[in-house]
């Protein structure tokens, strides 16, 4: 007799789980005709009772009051760090302040640039206006000359130095703080060399270390900072959403085995 | 404190989020006691218990954000974070086996005994249950504790674990049976696996 369909069945009768009531009598009467399956319906009976026994005897049991209060203390902890850190400007506000600031200047000597063009393009002509009427047209000639011989020089001498801001690579030079140029100089720089220090390996698999393949690859991938977490180990939460580097030996068949984060340092 | 009872965790985490630190100790003293269970139960040690409640719960203070309330309860991403923390602790400290070579009656029991005059038999029992549960290798172990004595749907159970429904309920399946050898509820009745056929 095939006892198979019935097995787990007759567990999930024994723990009083809901089953549909036609299924609960076909296992009934297996149980009935089956020495082993009825054996197995009263020792699963049995053991339901002792594990509700001992699932009561624990149900009293918690944490004892010292880790509230050390947890209190971690939150108290925290919000004053918090409220330190609300005085210092973010590195990403920062950011956001020079971007809009470079829009801005970005936009005004776009404009310059264009009413510059526009007093090249059409020299001042004599306006039939009522200026005329009371200026007296000597006059109005006279200022009109003047006017061109100026735009007339501007024309002939170097772009103005706003021409050259409009420039990519001269309006972001300008835009950037000097924390950045800084960073970008040291990228330039090739002399300097730099070193990884690296964490244990950790592994991702039931078994351990010791469950590590014999041929695998080593791949080296970027993740959020706060899945450093999830492996136990501390992170700056004001950096949580930021990348880290990290190495994970895969199997021939590509079975993530473990990981270690990595990260990389000046060399003294 | 009163208020906070009517609050559901996802109001209560926000609140904590936001700096209430009643909010938290509400929170925690909601859900610390079955976080407190569940890691005695999978460690067998107080210590240990006591670290993993204190560390999911720091957890939570520190990373809220990491908490997808789309992904399920709560209740089920602390039991998660503590199964975590249990297996690593496990892991490091070689608890198992220690619990094995022991064998001091007792020791390890973390069963209150508050009362003198208990039952022998069943204080003998459950010490029994016990010691047959820690003996389960680590993913029969968790199922047991997590659908037989906290009570969880299967679901809830697949969701902690990481695996799928009909894996928690094989597993469920072969623990009992494991169980059921261990307590010798049963003489002819076997587990019939020889992945398992391990002898605690």
């Amino acid at each position: 007799m095939n006892c198979n369909p019935f097995e787990e069945k007759i567990s999930a009768i024994a723990r009083g789980q809901l089953i549909d009531a036609e299924s609960k009598q076909d296992v009934l009467a297996h149980t009935e005709d089956c020495v082993q399956c009825g054996e197995r319906l009263r020792s699963e009976k049995v053991l339901s009772s002792q594990l509700k026994s001992f699932a009561v005897a624990v149900s009293d049991i918690s944490a004892s009051p010292k880790i509230e209060t050390a947890l209190r203390q971690a939150f108290q902890t925290k919000s004053k760090q918090e409220k330190v850190v609300q005085f210092v400007p973010h590195r990403k506000n920062q950011r956001g302040v020079w971007a809009v600031g470079g829009a801005i200047a970005a936009s005004f000597l776009t404009m310059s640039v264009l009413v510059a063009q526009s007093f090249v393009a059409t020299p001042v002509t004599a306006p039939k206006t009522l200026a005329a009427v009371i200026l007296g047209a000597d006059e109005i000639e006279r200022v009109i000359e003047s006017i061109n011989r100026q735009l007339q020089e501007n024309n002939t001498k170097e772009p103005p130095e706003t021409f050259h801001a409009v420039d990519r690579g001269s309006l972001r030079q300008r835009t950037k703080p000097a924390n950045v140029k800084k960073r970008i100089a040291v990228k330039r720089n090739e002399e300097i060399k730099y070193t990884e220090i690296t964490s244990e390996f950790i592994s991702l698999q039931e078994n351990g270390l010791n469950s590590m393949p014999e041929n695998g690859q080593v791949v080296r991938v970027k993740l959020q900072r706060s899945a450093l977490l999830a492996y136990g180990l501390p992170i700056d939460m004001e950096r949580a959403n930021e990348n880290v580097t990290a190495d994970v030996v895969l199997s021939e068949e590509g079975v993530a085995c473990a990981i270690r984060f990595v990260h990389t340092a000046k060399k003294e | 404190m009163s208020n906070f009872s009517s609050l559901s965790d996802r109001r209560l985490l926000r609140l904590m989020e936001a700096g209430d630190e009643e909010a938290f100790v509400a929170l925690y003293r909601r859900r610390q006691q079955s976080v407190f269970r569940f890691a005695l139960q999978m460690s067998g040690s107080m210590e240990i218990a006591e670290d993993v409640t204190q560390e999911v719960f720091i957890t939570l203070l520190q990373s809220p954000q990491i908490y997808d309330e789309s992904r399920g309860s709560l209740s089920s991403f602390l039991y998660g974070v503590a199964r975590n923390y249990v297996l690593r602790k496990l892991k490091r400290e070689n608890r198992l086996l220690a619990l094995f070579e022991g064998e001091k009656e007792g020791d390890e029991s973390f069963i209150a005994d508050a009362d003198p005059l208990r039952d022998l038999t069943r204080d003998e029992t459950i010490k029994a249950v016990q010691k047959a549960i820690l003996a389960l290798p680590q993913n029969y172990r968790e199922v047991v504790v997590l659908c037989d004595l906290h009570e969880l749907s299967y679901a809830e159970v697949a969701e902690i674990v990481g695996c799928a429904v009909g894996t928690v309920r094989s597993r469920l399946h072969r623990a009992r049976g494991l169980l059921i050898e261990k307590l010798s509820l049963k003489d002819e009745w076997s587990v019939v696996s020889g992945e398992w056929s391990v002898e605690f």
